[in-house]
């Protein structure tokens, strides 16, 4: 395990262990490229008729995994998502009064050990799994960017770390820990000299006994328990501590021929093999106070954020809706937005600019924080989460608890001072700047709310970007006088 | 009530006339109302931060700090309350002063150094001379280097370091018997006039060790605060517990100083007191906890930390033991506070080339 991080728990409003249907959207919207993978091609022309989960765009040229209408209806055309700043291509499906079952794929079986590998890895292909993860998983069909064989090591982690987290008890129960398996078992078989390792929340003492009663007769492979503590479950973290290996700036797992999985993407697996399901549903986690119910939702990839916002949030609340992690993710503001096939929360935050009497004051038995100072680190209650940033700016007090919490064992504030003074210069990189994976920890830990992780990416932004590079370490002292306002 | 209140500072604070005051009724608006602003949406930062804020961090050194100086009232009569709300109003004027001629927020470091002042100080101290030690300490110690966070050393010390040097027969000279049973001080002005000596002062003229009970439960002559030794301890766990004062430092500093006054004491008795004599004598666990402490003026480096409580160890036993001095916390810690910058960057420079190396 890793130095630093930090335990998240006991938080309000996250998620429940209940999966209910949402419905077929009226209208979907099909991201050209999702998760990992090149856009591909559009394989519809508009007015054609499409089933739900028939495939809408492929390029088996490019390295990427075909994507599937959500819906059975009539393509209406091509447009173009803002996706977070990104611009990309995009078919737009009009549900019609049609069955909306999703049709399967050829030549799938529930006796999976039957077919041949070269079946496996078509129909995890064409399901459009092949997609998921930071690098894709490896099939013959270009789904990643490294061959099945050239993958030494894979790891499957079934945890959360964040605030908040899809319930454990619902990925995992019922079936899902048996799927996991069969999962696992599939991509042995694509992987046959890949060492495969199981990382599961130790929290679950009953889902870690089972998952190593359900693996022991496997070889190669490993079931290890783990604290799930902030930012365990990024790709960085996992193969540093599994595997020891620390990935290089700027590259990917899939460089040092390892691939890092979810757990809900080993079941897609699974779920493609077996029954033919093409990669068309997704379960969303509804996180927050602002939903009607924190439950989990099972949507059609593509459906428009908008149209589960519509139903789902109570009304007359402010809020800020973030998509992925609360930690890091991106802040939803156009509802045309679709669910893409990576997207696995929702979060509704209580959008805080209330100010309140004496609240430095207060004892606080709901409050989250590093340091013991509420009651919350005695008592058990549930904490709150909102977006205020409970307390003024200062000047940073050295009181070292990024330092604590940093996953990579680097000095955030001594990168962020450099760089608000603008010393961009090779120190930063000597101080480990490009070791940074971006868990935002620091600024959440910080006392004096500064914004430690975005100084540090602008500080990497503005090394790369090489204008900075090359004025040497007798410059910086006139750079200190610089102003400090467009940082 | 309150939002009348609030609309009054807001008024207030609006008003051109009082402009040059608005870091003034900023910081009491911010002090009473909290902050109004959120997160900014970015996924370079977290949309949900801690609770904690520098006040509350502040809070909590106050907190811990309670035992001391409920203990300095007790053992030294109602005038140590006197103490404290001079150098708060000394001190706080020359903050905020600051902040109005910078244009620039009234820092929460005060509500600290401005209560640890006093508590540093003989009981029978002259209210002039906290105020002009607490102004000195306040400008020459933090200010001058550019405000909270920017200064190299400890204010309070910088206070207390020019009082021993300005003002020897009132800092060195004049100890009182502490009140001791029924209500103590509360119902007491002043301590008697009996004259007494620290316990650090009875070693070094006749040798003799103060009973460890009285050290503990602070029945010797010393400053304000240092005395109820069992409340320091008591507090310090606090500090480290809640994580605002990091656990390095008074671990290194206090086995630091059992080791070398150990190995002093074995060589040359008549110099060196024992280890566990050291530890519970003069300023040293108050200075362990509360001041050595000082995230701003220790080093910041883990590494650095622990040579940094190993060095102030070091110092204090050796000027305690070969000065003519008889308290050496204070001394060393000054100068500790010098070489941080420096351990830091030695600390650094075999970290990080080590790091690089190594990906390489």
């Amino acid at each position: 395990m890793f130095r630093g991080g930090y335990l998240f728990k006991n938080f309000s409003y996250g998620p429940s262990p209940i999966l209910r249907d949402f419905l077929p959207p009226r209208r979907g919207v099909v991201l050209l490229r999702q998760g990992f993978g090149a856009e591909v091609l559009p394989v519809v022309k508009a007015g054609e008729i499409v089933k739900a989960g028939s495939i809408v765009g492929r390029d088996d040229a490019s390295i990427s995994s075909p994507v599937h209408s959500p819906v059975s209806g009539v393509v209406e055309g091509l447009s173009e998502t803002d996706f977070f700043g990104e611009k990309i291509r995009s078919i737009v499906i009009r549900k019609e009064d049609m069955p909306q079952e999703i049709s399967p794929l050829p030549g799938y079986s529930p006796r999976w050990e039957t077919l041949t590998t070269e079946d496996l890895e078509r129909l995890i292909y064409l399901s459009g799994v092949g997609a998921l993860g930071r690098d894709g998983i490896p099939t013959r069909f270009k789904s990643s960017s490294i061959a099945p064989d050239e993958v030494r090591h894979l790891i499957v982690y079934a945890l959360g770390t964040d605030i908040y987290n899809l319930s454990p008890d619902l990925i995992l129960g019922g079936d899902g820990l048996l799927n996991l398996s069969s999962g696992v078992g599939i991509l042995k078989k694509i992987m046959p000299s890949c060492h495969f390792h199981l990382v599961i929340d130790r929290t679950k003492r009953r889902f870690v006994d089972d998952l190593k009663k359900l693996v022991s007769g496997l070889d190669k492979i490993d079931v290890y328990p783990v604290e799930p503590r902030y930012p365990l479950d990024r790709e960085e973290m996992l193969v540093s501590s599994i595997l020891g290996e620390e990935i290089p700036y700027g590259g990917s797992p899939a460089a040092l021929g390892v691939i890092v999985l979810d757990a809900l993407s080993v079941i897609a697996v699974y779920r493609a093999v077996a029954w033919g399901m093409p990669y068309v549903e997704r379960i969303v986690g509804l996180c927050g106070g602002g939903f009607n119910e924190n439950i989990h939702l099972k949507v059609r990839i593509g459906t428009p954020i908008g149209e589960i916002l519509q139903s789902t949030l109570s009304k007359g609340k402010d809020v800020r809706v973030v998509a992925g992690d609360v930690m890091r993710g991106y802040k939803v503001d156009d509802p045309e937005l679709p669910v893409y096939k990576t997207l696995s929360k929702l979060s509704a935050l209580k959008e805080s600019s209330e100010r309140g009497f004496l609240t430095f004051l207060r004892p606080g038995s709901r409050a989250d924080s590093y340091s013991s100072s509420f009651l919350s680190s005695i008592f058990p209650f549930k904490k709150d989460v909102d977006t205020n940033l409970h307390g003024e700016a200062r000047p940073c007090v050295f009181c070292g608890w990024c330092s604590e919490v940093c996953p990579v064992g680097i000095i955030p504030h001594l990168l962020y001072l450099r760089i608000a003074r603008k010393m961009i210069d090779e120190s930063l990189v000597k101080y480990g700047i490009f070791r940074c994976i971006g868990c935002n920890l620091c600024s959440y830990v910080c006392p004096s709310k500064i914004q430690v992780s975005k100084f540090i990416k602008e500080g990497e932004e503005r090394l790369r970007s090489g204008l900075h590079i090359g004025e040497g370490r007798g410059a910086p002292s006139a750079c200190c006088l610089g102003d400090q306002s467009n940082l | 009530m309150m939002n009348g209140v609030r609309k009054f500072l807001e008024g207030l604070s609006k008003r051109e006339d009082l402009k040059v005051f608005r870091p003034l009724i900023k910081a009491v608006d911010g002090f009473f109302f909290g902050v109004s602003r959120t997160t900014t949406p970015s996924p370079y930062l977290p949309h949900v931060v801690d609770n904690i804020d520098v006040k509350r961090y502040m809070s909590v050194v106050i907190l811990a700090l309670l035992p001391s100086v409920v203990a300095g009232v007790y053992f030294f009569g109602i005038r140590v309350i006197l103490l404290i709300v001079v150098s708060y109003i000394c001190g706080g004027t020359a903050e905020v002063l600051f902040a109005i001629v910078r244009k620039r927020d009234v820092e929460e470091g005060f509500l600290v150094t401005g209560l640890i002042f006093p508590l540093l100080l003989p009981p029978s101290v002259p209210l002039w001379v906290v105020g002009v030690g607490v102004v000195f300490g306040v400008v020459f110690g933090k200010e001058v280097f550019g405000g909270t966070g920017r200064n190299i050393f400890n204010p309070a010390m910088v206070g207390r370091l020019f009082l021993s040097v300005a003002f020897p027969a009132i800092m060195a000279a004049d100890w009182r018997e502490p009140i001791l049973g029924g209500a103590g001080g509360f119902l007491k002005f002043t301590p008697d006039l009996v004259t007494s000596a620290t316990p650090l002062i009875v070693y070094k003229t006749s040798h003799t060790l103060t009973p460890f009970t009285s050290l503990l439960l602070g029945k010797t002559a010393g400053s304000v605060g240092e005395t109820f030794r069992l409340g320091i301890i008591l507090g310090g766990i606090f500090l480290v517990w809640t994580k605002v004062a990091n656990w390095r430092i008074p671990v290194a500093y206090i086995t630091s100083v059992v080791i070398f006054s150990l190995i002093g004491n074995q060589l040359w008795p008549e110099r060196f007191a024992p280890p566990l004599f050291q530890v519970f004598s003069g300023g040293l666990l108050f200075a362990a906890f509360f001041m050595a402490t000082d995230p701003v003026t220790s080093p910041f480096t883990r590494a650095g930390k622990w040579i940094f409580g190993i060095l102030l160890g070091i110092l204090t036993v050796l000027i305690r033991g070969v000065s003519g001095y008889v308290e050496g916390v204070m001394f060393s810690l000054v100068l500790m506070n010098g070489f941080a910058p420096l351990i830091d960057e030695l600390v650094l420079d075999r970290k990080f080339k080590a790091r690089s190396l190594e990906v390489r």
